[in-house]
């Protein structure tokens, strides 16, 4: 576990001032966290609409000890609320969900989501101008015809580089739910969307028609026991994906089957354990997240207690099951009385599959080797880190004398949950976001 | 090392930031995380307190604009659950038999909304249709429903009706208890107390006995539409001046079940006409009174 215990914590906030003028602090909670396939970009998406992306400097020799550090590149208002005339209800601008397109030219391309509709938006620099029209000025304003006496081309100048971002698609209206994911699959043509109750795949180019491959609505919505929590693509065989369900089942579906994959392939479901039986079982074995691991073989699910990853060969149970808080299993009712029983905490796997983390409460979160199955838990906060400092391990003390540095169960703070956290795809970095703060760290090697 | 109670109440209080009013009083007889045999008295308290705590939480959501689905399913099978222990515990004692609701009548929706989603989706002609707008999709409920007038003018009718139930319901100064949706199990209780045998299990705050059923109510409003004061009403009686010319096209009284629109199939779930037994509780007392109620309100609107 040498490389956990040196962290480089670098903070960012996005100021107010770049961002939108209303400056209510609720909007800048930060709901999704999402790097791009190379490391080199970090977006993140708020509850007030707005994508922010960070990209990494370039390394450069003169300051071989600074390595790249993620500097904002781009801001912009992804969603805006929207009023649904029908049902008489606001559509939050929250972004649920943000995934990038593999890039194929010099432009960045991701999708972003809120509760109904999804957008593709294109990211684009500029650092070029034409210069020297014939009919208009620089300035834009038209020049008089009876002043214009040569013909010129117009020539490309650099300028100052802008990064700008354009809307190229938007998907909409084909949900009648709350959006939780979208995924993009590696035929890198068309990418899934899931909310409660269904699944649609669309294809990237197309925006007034997506097909329906998971509907698992019943004829008689008082039967409804059990909805989609969220769903994501293989990464490597595009006919493949998985469905997290509120009852702890996972569905894998093979796309060639059949059109409608209500069907599933194979179903993923540990027993329960009796003797951890209690009223909430259900709720605290609702899965919150899925993901696959980059090699595809296997893919994990976060409960609310829990980290399971399971191979993908075995449905009747997970291969490793990881405690993230455990201490709070006695703490449930309460838990359930405040609602903090439905937060949904992500999961995110580091480039080699060899360890995955999680978030917990306190702005702590957990990570896993699962090599040496040792296990760290850290924290995301401004007084414990300073610009190089290291991260020192936390301890959550359960019982008993509370030795020194450990905090008791009690006096955790469930108002600050980490439920959002992103791994660099091939390095040690990872991004934390803690409430309306991004915490980026780095491992420090020298 | 402090008590467990004080444990209890410092966690209560760092954690209860959210101005939920607890509904179980702080005698530190509700220790969290122990272990409790189920059939205990602890155990019944605390699967009270869950109830309890369920319900609000089931009927806060159902009040807010657009409730979160998940929570919604969630909550509402943690109800189912409790309820289906009650009863196993109930028919394993032997009590008296006492009929019980269907478990469908625990559903995740409230009225409003499962009349929104009323129209049973028939299989869609087809997944893949492309010509349509990608709303026609599958999602024909919410658009047939208001896309069809008489469709529209009828689940409007029926659920202006179901309002006025519900004011009744909750609005009558009749002696009949004071049915607010967490008040009601409570007065249940008492209620069947009277009724029933001795309850079994005691709990401090006159929890559930083992005979009760606050699966009945489980859902406050929703279930009382099904109360037997209306069993002996005539429908047709109930609806004199409700103008059918609308319904009598459909061939028949709102109580047969011939109606398109799937919307008052679910209004009519709720009348015990479909469910006879559903509703064992004898009010015969305040039959009248909320009767009367009734007909003052129909006749007014």
């Amino acid at each position: 576990m040498k490389c956990f215990s040196r962290y480089l914590p670098y903070i960012f906030r996005p100021p107010n001032t770049i961002l939108s003028s209303s400056c209510h602090t609720e909007a800048d909670i930060i709901s999704t966290v999402e790097f791009n396939h190379t490391g080199e970009l970090l977006a993140t998406g708020d509850k007030g609409g707005r994508v922010v992306i960070f990209q990494r400097e370039q390394e450069s020799k003169n300051q071989p000890h600074r390595r790249g550090e993620y500097n904002v590149y781009s801001t912009f208002q992804s969603h805006e609320p929207e009023f649904d005339y029908l049902k008489s209800l606001e559509i939050e601008e929250k972004i649920n969900k943000i995934r990038w397109l593999p890039q194929q030219n010099a432009a960045y391309f991701l999708l972003s989501t809120n509760d109904k509709t999804v957008k593709l938006w294109k990211i684009s620099e500029r650092d070029k101008r034409p210069e020297g029209y014939n009919l208009k000025d620089d300035d834009g304003r038209i020049r008089d015809p009876s002043t214009i006496t040569t013909l010129r081309v117009p020539v490309l100048q650099p300028m100052d580089l802008m990064v700008e971002a354009t809307p190229r698609r938007v998907f909409a209206n084909a949900h009648t739910y709350h959006i939780n994911s979208i995924s993009v699959n590696s035929d890198y043509e068309t990418y899934m969307s899931a909310d409660d109750l269904r699944i649609n795949l669309w294809n990237l180019e197309i925006t007034n028609r997506s097909f329906n491959i998971v509907d698992i609505k019943p004829a008689n919505m008082e039967e409804l026991t059990e909805v989609i929590t969220a769903a994501e693509f293989h990464p490597n065989q595009c006919n493949t994906f998985v469905y997290s369900s509120s009852k702890g089942t996972i569905r894998l579906c093979d796309m060639r089957a059949m059109a409608l994959c209500d069907k599933h392939s194979k179903f993923f479901e540990e027993p329960e354990d009796p003797s951890n039986r209690s009223f909430f079982s259900e709720i605290i074995s609702s899965i919150s997240d899925v993901k696959f691991s980059h090699s595809g073989r296997y893919m994990m699910t976060r409960d609310y207690l829990t980290v399971k990853v399971w191979d993908l060969n075995m449905e009747n149970r997970p291969i490793e099951t990881y405690q993230v808080h455990d201490y709070l299993r006695s703490k449930l009712c309460s838990l359930y009385e405040n609602d903090c029983i439905f937060d949904k905490f992500e999961c995110v796997w580091n480039g080699s599959d060899s360890v995955i983390m999680t978030g917990s409460y306190n702005n702590f979160f957990r990570m896993f080797d699962r090599n040496t199955k040792r296990d760290v838990t850290l924290e995301a906060s401004r007084e414990n880190s300073k610009p190089r400092a290291i991260l020192k391990p936390r301890k959550v003390c359960v019982g008993g004398k509370r030795r020194k540095d450990e905090i008791s169960v009690d006096s955790l703070d469930f108002s600050k949950k980490i439920l959002h956290t992103a791994w660099h795809p091939s390095e040690n970095i990872i991004a934390v976001a803690a409430t309306n703060n991004l915490y980026i760290f780095q491992d420090k090697v020298n | 090392m402090k008590s467990r109670t004080e444990l209890f109440k410092a966690t209560r209080a760092k954690m209860t930031g959210k101005g939920l009013k607890r509904k179980l009083p702080e005698e530190g007889d509700l220790p969290e995380g122990a272990a409790v045999q189920k059939g205990s008295g602890l155990y019944s308290a605390q699967r009270q307190s869950v109830l309890n705590i369920s319900l609000d939480k089931y009927n806060r959501g159902q009040r807010l604009l657009e409730p979160s689905l998940r929570r919604s399913v969630l909550i509402a099978n943690t109800l189912r659950q409790i309820q289906e222990e009650i009863r196993q515990e109930a028919s394993d004692s032997g009590t008296p038999q006492i009929s019980t609701p269907p478990v469908t009548q625990v559903s995740p929706l409230s009225e409003s909304s499962s009349l929104k989603e009323a129209l049973p989706t028939p299989t869609p002609p087809s997944r893949l249709s492309m010509e349509n707008h990608p709303m026609g999709l599958g999602d024909s409920d919410d658009w047939t429903l208001l896309s069809s007038e008489e469709d529209f003018s009828l689940s409007s009718a029926i659920s202006s009706l179901l309002k006025e139930l519900d004011v009744v319901i909750d609005g009558s100064p009749a002696p009949s208890p004071q049915r607010t949706p967490l008040g009601s199990i409570e007065n249940l209780e008492t209620e069947k107390a009277d009724k029933q045998e001795p309850c079994r299990a005691e709990s401090k705050h006159g929890g559930c006995p083992e005979g009760c059923r606050p699966s009945e109510t489980a859902f406050g409003n929703l279930e009382i539409m099904s109360s037997s004061y209306l069993c002996d009403v005539a429908l047709d009686d109930l609806f004199l001046d409700i103008d059918t010319s609308v319904y009598e096209r459909e061939a028949g009284s709102l109580g047969s079940r011939t109606l398109s629109s799937a919307a008052s199939d679910e209004f009519l779930k709720y009348l015990p006409s479909c469910h006879p037994s559903s509703f064992s509780m004898n009010p015969n007392a305040r039959d009248l009174n909320e009767l009367e109620h009734i007909m003052e309100i129909l006749v007014g609107s």
